[in-house]
């Protein structure tokens, strides 16, 4: 235990240093993004137009099922044909970046043991790396998603759509927060990647993405604001639905919870990474 | 992500030393179940359920700039942990480590390859992971494609790789890097003898370039001839620190010690692994009625020490023991050796020695020892067993024991070879002498080529063996097909005849008066300096053949400026050139 104190304050008092030589590692670290981009789709005939066709089919279907064929209406929106498409979109798409950042990260160590075990470098590159290529997608994903606003007529103005990538870009911090304190647990205890599988699930449920807020019972909504990840959720719905701007009071509390979660995944990472290898 | 908290990549430290490592140990902690782990952490460790594993123990040694130096030990006895915390891939329990320079290493087959991607995509991505930037990158791509002779299968997925062609393709990108420190783990091992071999080549260049190298071997002849140092681990402890020579010898004495501390009456019992008890797999390479068993046996070199690895043509003693459970009259004792492919090499027995070996009755011991030359190539060698009667062991088998020991040849440093077996030549040379005269070439050529020289040349599809040096492969111009020459280019001929008539032409260009002059000679002779005209035609050369080479056959050489398509401006042929040639001919 002393040791792993020990070695959590060399790793943080050196975090100067270590981002120095990390940017040492940038090539790397884009090759790698570029790399994966394109193995994703390695083989098929289309290759890297399917990051574009997937999300494009997955925002149309989101927008075409829910707005028309279901006729969702969203209460103080009836007259607004794609109303609840849009509020679905504006949360779902960073909670799509969430998702795959925590889910890829958690087992990071263990897809990329091969390389951790034979190659020497800094380890935690392989999460800016899984962290990178999400958001590469993820941005992909948000420009349609704002063609289509253009398109239809509800853009928001510049300062709500800052809002919205704000938080966005914060719920991705706490992701790799979360990620690192995940993935380095699920090295020792393979069982925290079911964890955070189901953890996910329950989370999503937990959020009003789907649903609107109001039609929980009002304990139940109470027991919302609780939940960091819906208030995150709730400020970029208002954002994009309705032009407006989350509290300066919400705004701090998120970027600073979302700091100290990374922090904490960082503590955890150092506190552990010399056992990283010995495990895998 | 910070500097490693044990391995400092410092360059302050030791000026003079590439590898410094002091008091270093590395435990690992094995827990039973993962239940173990979350109650030692749950309590922050105060129920201690792991097992400590030491792999490494106050290993301490400093390896200077340059050096080389070669990790010795049995598996397990810590060199791929040690290697691998020098590369910075696992880290130190306690103790430091100090490594200043690059360093590429090369653990376990290869490195973080990429199976879905192609040979040269994943040289790009080592590359980058070993530092190399982009154009570094693309710059050494063909030497890095060209050194691990891939180019057939560079851009298929890696996953379609043998072993073999992974190795080549890790080693060639390591040694593409400019390390500072090389470490090889015993990678090298799995290689085949000809890429084994150009590696060392490659290996040695990098000493000579003064690359600090760092080897694990079980080669005690690699490790002699890359290395100056030599490391012994035991156990994960460093038992001797010195030369390769003092190291191995003391490495071989705990070998054959350790063995022998296990021998009964200086012999070895069966091991447990091809045991009868031991269940299927020990078994199939156990059989036999039991009706006697092997109970011991030995091998040893001439003095009577258990060896493992002799030198080619030493002499090595086996000795087996037998052990009868029934009445046997005269059974056979036999061995047999073969090699890592597992073709017989030698196999004999008492019978076909015709050497009697009595009655045996149950409950007898029988020893037979078998004195032999070992006069076999380089490589490892298995030695299987057998107790059976009359010649061979198909009549009643009644025990064999297949590969019951593996040991090693050893090349003799003065003497290398290659194969199975160990010949013995003896060489004799004779002193370059150059053939007296023009007519002897005749001779020896008519000798050397199977029959005597053309007098005629047409060049066609492809180049006779008598156009000796300088030649293009032919190719096929607009009426005939031509071959392009060198600068200075030689061919074989029968000069029976008053003429030799060469047709040939010069630069095919717009400047068509550019005429090149050609200096034809055989041997000492000259024949003389001829004008060839420039332009696409022809020049058809009449040579007058002097006296003294009429009647000769020999090498004619022609010598003109060369010059260069590419440089002159004409199309892209960046090859030197010299003439046109369509036909030679003797008249």
């Amino acid at each position: 235990m002393v040791s792993a104190v020990r070695s959590t304050w060399k790793f943080l008092s050196g975090l100067g240093g270590g981002l120095v030589k990390l940017l040492g590692y940038r090539d790397l670290l884009w090759q790698m993004i570029r790399t994966d981009l394109r193995g994703r789709y390695r083989g098929s005939l289309l290759g890297l137009s399917w990051t574009v066709v997937h999300p494009l089919v997955m925002i149309g279907i989101y927008i075409l099922v829910f707005s028309r064929l279901m006729g969702a209406r969203l209460a103080g929106h009836t007259d607004a044909p794609y109303a609840f498409g849009i509020y679905l979109c504006a949360a779902l798409l960073p909670w799509n970046l969430f998702t795959e950042v925590m889910g890829r990260s958690t087992t990071v160590f263990l897809e990329h043991a091969n390389l951790v075990k034979k190659m020497a470098f800094p380890n935690i590159l392989l999460h800016l790396y899984v962290a990178g290529t999400a958001a590469v997608h993820a941005a992909i994903v948000m420009c349609l998603f704002l063609l289509f606003l253009l398109a239809v007529g509800q853009l928001p103005p510049l300062a709500a759509l800052a809002a919205w990538i704000l938080l966005t870009v914060l719920q991705l911090v706490l992701a790799m927060g979360l990620g690192l304190v995940a993935s380095t647990l699920n090295v020792f205890f393979r069982d925290v990647g079911q964890i955070v599988t189901v953890l996910l699930q329950v989370g999503f449920w937990l959020t009003p993405i789907v649903y609107v807020a109001d039609i929980l019972p009002s304990p139940a909504r109470r027991m919302l604001r609780f939940n960091l990840l819906a208030r995150i959720a709730q400020g970029q719905q208002e954002a994009i639905l309705n032009h407006g701007l989350p509290g300066p009071g919400l705004t701090a509390v998120v970027a600073v919870l979302a700091l100290a979660v990374l922090a904490a995944g960082l503590a955890c990472y150092a506190a552990l990474r010399h056992g990283i290898p010995d495990e895998l | 992500m910070n500097s490693e908290s044990g391995v400092a990549g410092s360059s302050s430290q030791a000026a003079g030393s590439a590898v410094k490592v002091q008091g270093l140990c590395k435990d690992f902690a094995s827990f039973a179940s993962p239940w173990d782990r979350l109650v030692e952490w749950g309590t922050l460790g105060r129920y201690r359920r792991h097992e400590t594993i030491p792999a490494l123990t106050d290993v301490t040694f400093d390896l200077r700039r340059g050096g080389a130096l070669a990790l010795v030990g049995a598996n397990g006895a810590g060199k791929s942990t040690l290697l691998k915390i020098v590369s910075g891939t696992l880290f130190p329990t306690a103790g430091r480590v100090e490594v200043s320079g690059r360093v590429a290493s090369l653990l376990e087959l290869g490195m973080g390859f990429q199976p879905e991607f192609s040979g040269r995509e994943n040289i790009v991505f080592n590359g980058r992971f070993l530092g190399l930037k982009d154009h570094e990158i693309q710059d050494r791509m063909a030497d890095i494609i060209a050194f691990a002779e891939l180019e057939h299968a560079i851009q298929r997925p890696l996953r379609t790789y043998s072993s073999g062609m992974l190795l080549r393709l890790a080693f060639a990108v390591v040694a593409h890097v400019d390390p500072d420190i090389l470490v090889i783990d015993e990678a090298l091992a799995v290689g085949d003898a000809y890429f084994t071999q150009k590696c060392l080549v490659r290996i040695r260049r990098f000493r000579r370039d003064g690359v600090t190298l760092l080897f694990a071997s079980h080669d005690p002849l690699a490790v002699k001839s890359l290395c100056d140092e030599a490391l012994l681990l035991v156990e994960g402890r460093c038992l001797d620190w010195g030369s390769p020579d003092s190291v191995l010898e003391h490495y071989n004495s705990l070998v054959a010690r350790g063995r022998s501390s296990r021998a009964i009456l200086n012999m070895e019992g069966v091991p447990a692994r091809v045991s009868r008890r031991s269940g299927t797999e020990g078994n199939s390479r156990r059989s036999g009625n039991s009706r006697a068993l092997v109970a011991g046996f030995s091998l040893t070199d001439a003095s009577g020490t258990a060896c493992r690895s002799f030198m080619a043509g030493d002499e090595g003693i086996v000795r087996i023991r037998a052990l009868f459970l029934d009445h046997v009259n005269e059974p056979t004792v036999g061995l047999l050796i073969r090699d890592r492919l597992g073709n017989d090499v030698y196999g004999t027995n008492t019978w076909q020695q015709q050497v009697s070996t009595g009655s045996c009755r149950p409950g007898d011991l029988l020893e037979v020892g078998f004195r032999i030359p070992l006069n076999l190539g380089p490589g490892e060698y298995s030695l299987t067993v057998a107790l059976h009667t009359l010649e061979s062991h198909v009549h009643d088998s009644f025990d064999w024991i297949d590969r019951l020991l593996v040991f090693r040849i050893l090349s003799p440093p003065a003497a290398r070879f290659t194969g199975t077996a160990f010949l013995r030549p003896t060489l004799d040379v004779t002193a370059p002498v150059p053939l007296q005269d023009l007519q002897t070439w005749t001779g020896t050529l008519t000798a050397a080529f199977g029959g005597e020289p053309p007098r005629m040349y047409q060049v066609g599809e492809s180049t006779p063996p008598w156009f000796f040096q300088g030649w293009y492969p032919a190719e096929r111009g607009q009426e005939d097909w031509f071959a392009w020459t060198r600068p200075s280019f030689g061919f074989i001929i029968d000069l029976r005849g008053s003429f030799l008539e060469l047709e040939v032409g010069a630069r095919p260009d717009s400047r068509g008066d550019q005429a090149t002059e050609a200096d034809i000679s055989m041997g000492p002779v000259s024949l003389g300096r001829f004008v060839v005209a420039g332009g696409a035609g022809w020049t058809c050369l009449r040579i007058p053949i002097p006296p003294e080479v009429s009647g000769c056959a020999g090498l004619v050489r022609v010598t003109v400026p060369g010059w260069r398509a590419s440089a002159a401006g004409e199309g892209g042929d960046p090859r030197l050139l010299g003439l046109r040639v369509r036909r030679i001919h003797v008249t």
